[in-house]
């Protein structure tokens, strides 16, 4: 793959991921892969789109008032923690063995992303703009829907959705896939947060498991800079243009496509390493 | 948040001239603009992290400062470990 390749998958691939609410890295690193990078050398690239795109959405989603930090600490100290184990790992683990294992991620992600439903909360008419945002002290906060009602929401069933945060953590660590796809689901389908926070707070936690695996990566000498580097600058403007396409399209329909185009590759992924 | 928002918005921009440096300028020059990107990139989400357990700390909110101290070891002993190994 030539540098403009590379830069094209990584914008598009940022973009598409913060439309989606799963991050870039599940559609790039199968990329980089299949074109002819191994696993091993496309992981940190794709760390490289998922810190890139976290840092692109932050400054909208802080105004917005969309990320419950509370939340995402609390959770990602146990995800932060599997990163760590993971990357390490890592080098140990074989170049097809990576890549049926990123296929099969693949696929677990196009299922989640197309079970995904929309709005459980409902608005609460006596809730205001004063109300925004997280609440000091506990795990629930208040969201704006589109349409300018609040919601008031409350995460539940904390020591399940851990297990899922652990288990993102840890595929982010070995495959360098940011494990957004599990994060969102689990803090929306699990912990019962409005899947806007939860895609907005998974946006805020894949940073951090990002930054621990890319550490480990660096130590391992495992980063090429001039190629970091673009896909940084591409997929920092992917994330900004797709977290701002984000409020405008209908994310059921997005996450959809992004689905079918999961499904795809990782069946490709799959065929090819077995 | 205003000013953290503002803070992360100075990073990006600064992360994307540095990518554009290390994309696209040749030799040590663009090398190390490159590799300050990394840092950035690497940094922000720690920094992010540091801003909320001092504001949660300053607010009263101690319970959950204590969990952003937490996480804050965790990526400093995430840290030691990578580079020991």
């Amino acid at each position: 793959m030539n540098p403009v390749e590379l830069a094209v998958a990584a914008l598009v691939t940022a973009a598409v991921g913060a439309l989606g609410g799963l991050g870039g890295a599940i559609l790039l690193v199968p990329i980089l892969v299949l074109s002819g990078l191994s696993a091993r050398e496309a992981a940190p690239l794709g760390l490289i789109s998922v810190a890139a795109g976290s840092l692109a959405a932050a400054p909208h989603q802080l105004r917005a008032h969309l990320v419950n930090h509370r939340l995402g600490v609390s959770t990602e100290i146990i995800g932060s923690a599997a990163a760590l184990i993971g990357a390490l790992a890592s080098g140990i683990i074989g170049e097809s063995t990576l890549a049926v294992m990123l296929g099969v991620v693949a696929l677990v992600a196009a299922f989640f992303g197309a079970r995904r439903k929309g709005i459980r909360n409902r608005p609460d008419p006596s809730l205001t703009i004063d109300d925004l945002g997280e609440h000091a002290g506990s795990l629930s906060g208040v969201y704006r829907l589109d349409d300018g009602e609040f919601v008031q929401y409350q995460a539940n069933r904390v020591p399940i959705g851990l297990l899922g945060m652990a288990s993102a953590g840890l595929i982010a660590g070995l495959s360098g896939v940011s494990g957004g796809f599990i994060k969102t689901p689990t803090t929306s389908e699990v912990m019962h947060v409005p899947v806007k926070v939860a895609a907005a707070t998974t946006t805020f936690t894949v940073g951090i498991t990002s930054a621990v695996a890319l550490l480990v990566y660096e130590a391992q000498g495992r980063i090429v800079v001039s190629d970091a580097a673009l896909v940084a600058g591409a997929a920092l403007v992917g994330g900004t243009f797709g977290v701002r396409l984000q409020a405008l399209l209908p994310p059921p329909l997005v996450r959809k496509v992004l689905s079918a185009v999961l499904v795809i590759i990782g069946v490709l992924l799959i065929v090819r390493n077995l | 948040m205003a000013r953290l928002a503002g803070l992360m918005q100075t990073a990006l921009i600064a992360a994307f001239l540095l990518a554009l440096g290390g994309a696209f300028v040749p030799g040590a020059v663009g090398h190390a603009s490159g590799v300050a990107c990394v840092v950035l990139l690497i940094s922000a989400p720690v920094v992010r992290v540091g801003w909320l357990t001092v504001e949660w700390a300053r607010t009263g909110d101690h319970r959950f400062a204590l969990l952003g101290a937490l996480l804050l070891g965790v990526l400093a002993t995430s840290g030691a470990l990578a580079f020991l190994k």
